[in-house]
């Protein structure tokens, strides 16, 4: 029930009396004369707008089909460019002045859809934007253009199918050790994919679930024809803190999460670890079963998915970038990366006066020596992807190995195999 | 059975006007201009940091280069659960071409083609094609030009949008470097392109009530502005869109903690605020604090069960509890102080910044205007039947009060 003005006493009587003809209504001495307001003009914006996407749309390519002269084809791209640009600002402005305007939008979704055409093969993402947002104008002048009522209507339907697709989003991740539910994928892959995809909305939200987990880094070791190498770890605080909101090192810790998509824990096969313990023997890392006295509850064999290889691939050929050597003579031999899992404190060993910058709680694993072009080196090398282990042998009866090389942190001993590793040349093939 | 009829007729009807109400009343804007203020400066800054990384993120050797970038854009498989119980068997390549096809698909993407429906996605940015540095840098300049220009409100129906096309071109490109903040990023800036969110609290006001208006810059006329705002169903829209969305974020978040062992024995806080990469571990300071935490158990998990508890509850009852008036207070406190939390503790600056901008969608615009500027929070305009504008006494106090009256919404039936 809508709650109901009360009225003065006055203005009651006052309406009676109009109502009733008693007295005629007055006019208003104080008020402003009747002001008819009038849109702004946005004809000649529009009619600019399709004769500029017209010409590149239409003209242009097939004046660059009829010529063979290649400055006149570049002059025509630029030519092509610019009409583009000035006829979809055009049908913009013309839309941000009069947007319930149905003829300007009509107007906007053909210049959009010439200015479609003009756009050349190789951009074919702008070109599909471009194509929507011809599909957008028509939808729009179509909804100002009916009434309010079934404007409402649309609207409404346009709500529930958006929320509908949060929805989807948001149960369409597959929980740990299952399968993610059917009618949610069925739905998200045909029928939710391309909105979502388009507009970038397909988060699930699942922030710090199942688990807070630890972060990932890589760690580098570019080696050059000189004998030099070079360490090179992602993220550092110092190097990427180059903004007021720490943007860019944030990002940092996203890109080394993609390297870090890994397929379940597997059983090694019984060759394999042959391989691993004869390759290790030579590198002196001790085997895996020793190194599981040291660092138990750790799978010592992860392998990334396929998407993380490529991305790994990728970032090998930036490495090679951001790394080039001073001198002309020098090259680079090999980039040995490193997907590092630090390790998060436990509160007894914060208690205990352990720091989270000790190095056994980082967990090196081997993913492969790349060369500039982001090619494996040696795709069947033993070690891929194993743990290459930083022990903490303080006060420990045992050792992981004979060989000598342990260093000192704060008072604590450690075993470092990831020094040994990196150092080492590659060993071809099978050991 | 005619009862029963009237009855279920009231009801939809009744269904029909609070959906109506919900979504196409009109709403004070100040609120969602206050919210484009917030979330213009986070967008700005997400964007700006681009500055230093602009080759490194997005250009065609950048650490997703262009050659995965095309990859994954055209021949990512699509993955799709069968419609049977089992997927069907492949059957038997015909020769050593296709063998060597469909093992070369494996090696590649680590599963059999037959799983499959399609490849490729849906995404597009104007970096995909543009890798020429000083191009690069002149669209980046001019983006960076649009934000700012959203973020004091000039021209904000326009800039908003272009902010949210702008902020799409970024995060479809560099996906592999992205977090929480360019999500809710993207969030915002849909919303604020559907409202007037630059009806005050913005350049366009000020101009407005100093007489310039783009309209009459294109010969149109428009009525004069007064400081007085009015409400629009476009304010009111937006501010629901983000309120329900903000809704299903924390009702997802809450959900999925659910899974997680660490929610479950009350020391999943512990894991996030360890974290040496996000905290101030490298602060003595905060430290030689752990160090004298742990060395407490009871004050610990105290501390720590309190945060868990906190989130969980907090996560799970928002949805439900914020719609009432007299929670309302409560829970975008506790979601301001969760946020303004997150981001000291773990430096995640410009993803709480739009999480408190969204937050901020549940704050009425009266009292956003009462904060604001001074003036006491008003009560919603009156509301009367539709019919009753036609009414006399209605038009008399219209002109006798200088204020429009505003109509109930009219019900889609």
């Amino acid at each position: 029930m809508s709650p109901v003005l009360p009225m003065p006493i006055g203005i009651q009587i006052e309406s009676f009396a109009v109502n009733k003809g008693v007295i005629p209504m007055l006019e208003n001495p104080l008020a402003e004369p009747e002001i008819e307001y009038r849109p702004p003009r946005v004809g000649g914006l529009l009619i600019g707008s399709v004769i500029a996407t017209a010409i590149a749309g239409w003209i242009i390519p097939f004046a660059n089909r009829w010529t063979d002269s290649t400055t006149i084809n570049s002059a025509l791209d630029v030519v092509q460019i610019a009409l583009v640009l000035g006829g979809v600002s055009a049908a913009a402005m013309a839309v941000f002045l009069r947007p319930r305007f149905t003829l300007g939008l009509a107007t906007a979704a053909l210049s959009a859809g010439q200015a479609a055409l003009a756009i050349p093969p190789d951009w074919e993402t702008i070109r599909m934007a471009m194509k929507v947002a011809s599909m957008v104008a028509v939808v729009c002048a179509i909804l100002v253009w009916l009434p309010r009522w079934l404007q409402r209507w649309a609207v409404s339907l346009a709500i529930l199918f958006h929320f509908g697709g949060i929805l989807v989003a948001v149960t369409s991740v597959p929980p740990p050790f299952a399968a993610a539910p059917w009618l949610a994928t069925q739905l998200w892959i045909r029928v939710y994919r391309p909105y979502f995809q388009f507009m970038y909305l397909f988060n699930a939200y699942h922030f710090y679930s199942p688990d807070p987990g630890p972060a990932t880094m890589l760690w580098t070791c570019i080696n050059y024809s000189d004998d030099s190498h070079k360490w090179v770890k992602m993220p550092d605080r110092q190097e990427h803190m180059k903004d007021p909101l720490a943007v860019c090192y944030y990002r940092r810790l996203s890109l080394t999460e993609a390297a870090n998509q890994l397929l379940p824990p597997t059983t090694v096969s019984a060759i394999a670890l042959e391989n691993r313990a004869l390759t290790g023997l030579m590198l002196g890392i001790p085997t895996p079963e020793r190194i599981a006295m040291f660092i138990p509850s750790v799978a010592q064999f992860r392998e990334p998915t396929a998407y993380s290889k490529q991305v790994l691939k990728s970032y090998a050929q930036r490495l090679a970038i951001n790394n080039a050597p001073a001198q002309p003579t020098t090259a680079i031999t090999g980039i040995k990366i490193y997907r590092v899992t630090h390790v998060l404190l436990s509160p007894r060993q914060a208690q205990s006066g352990k720091e989270p910058t000790d190095a056994d709680l980082y967990l090196p694993y081997f993913q492969g020596d790349f060369d500039i072009n982001g090619n494996l080196k040696d795709p069947g090398d033993p070690m891929l992807y194993w743990l290459i282990p930083i022990i903490n042998i303080t006060n420990s009866p045992v050792r992981p190995t004979y060989s000598n090389n342990s260093s000192t942190q704060r008072g604590y001993e450690f075993a470092n195999y990831l020094d040994a590793h990196a150092a080492s040349r590659s060993i071809k093939g099978q050991p | 059975m005619n009862a029963s009829n009237e009855n279920s007729k009231a009801l939809s009807s009744s269904e029909y006007g609070a959906w109506n109400r919900f979504w196409f009343r009109p709403a004070d804007p100040t609120t969602l201009c206050l919210i484009r203020i917030l979330a213009g400066a986070a967008i700005f800054m997400i964007h700006f940091s681009y500055c230093f990384d602009l080759q490194e993120l997005l250009g065609p050797h950048a650490w997703i280069n262009s050659e995965l970038a095309a990859e994954t854009r055209k021949h990512i498989p699509v993955t799709v659960p069968p419609s049977s119980w089992d997927y069907p068997t492949p059957e038997p390549t015909a020769n050593e071409e296709q063998r060597q096809q469909v093992n070369g698909f494996i090696r590649k993407w680590g599963f059999h083609p037959i799983v499959t429906e399609g490849e490729g996605n849906y995404s597009w940015s104007v970096w995909f094609h543009l890798t020429d540095p000083v191009a690069m840098r002149i669209v980046h300049g001019a983006v960076l030009l649009v934000m700012f220009l959203f973020t004091i409100g000039f021209a904000t129906r326009l800039t908003a949008a272009l902010s949210f096309l702008a902020a799409l071109q970024y995060v479809n490109r560099a996906q592999a470097n992205l977090f929480g903040m360019d999500q809710m990023v993207i969030i915002l800036a849909l919303y604020l392109t559907i409202g007037n969110s630059g009806a005050v609290l913005s350049v366009d006001h000020w101009l407005e009530r100093r007489g310039f208006s783009w309209a009459r810059l294109f010969g149109g006329t428009t009525k004069p502005v007064t400081v007085e705002v009015e409400p629009s169903v476009s304010a009111n829209l937006a501010l629901r869109l983000i309120q329900v969305h903000m809704c299903f974020i924390y009702a997802a978040a809450g959900a999925a903690k659910l899974l997680g062992s660490s929610w479950w024995s009350g020391t999943a806080l512990w894991w996030a605020v360890s974290n040496y990469e996000f905290t101030w571990f490298r602060y003595s300071w905060y430290s030689a604090f752990v160090q004298w935490l742990c060395s407490h158990r009871l004050i610990w998990e105290l501390l720590i069960t309190f945060a868990v508890v906190y989130t969980i509850v907090l996560q799970f009852s928002f949805p439900y509890l914020v719609w009432q008036r007299r929670f309302r207070w409560m829970l975008v406190s506790g979601a301001v102080l969760l946020h303004t939390t997150i981001s000291a503790l773990m430096g995640l600056l410009g993803f709480g910044l739009c999480m408190i901008a969204i937050v901020l969608s549940f704050i009425p615009g009266e009292a956003t205007r009462a904060v604001l500027f001074g003036s006491q929070p008003t009560s919603p305009p009156p509301v009367l039947p539709a019919q009753a504008e036609d009414n006399m006494t209605v038009r008399l106090i219209n002109s006798c009060t200088n204020r429009s009256l505003v109509h109930e919404p009219t019900t889609m039936a």
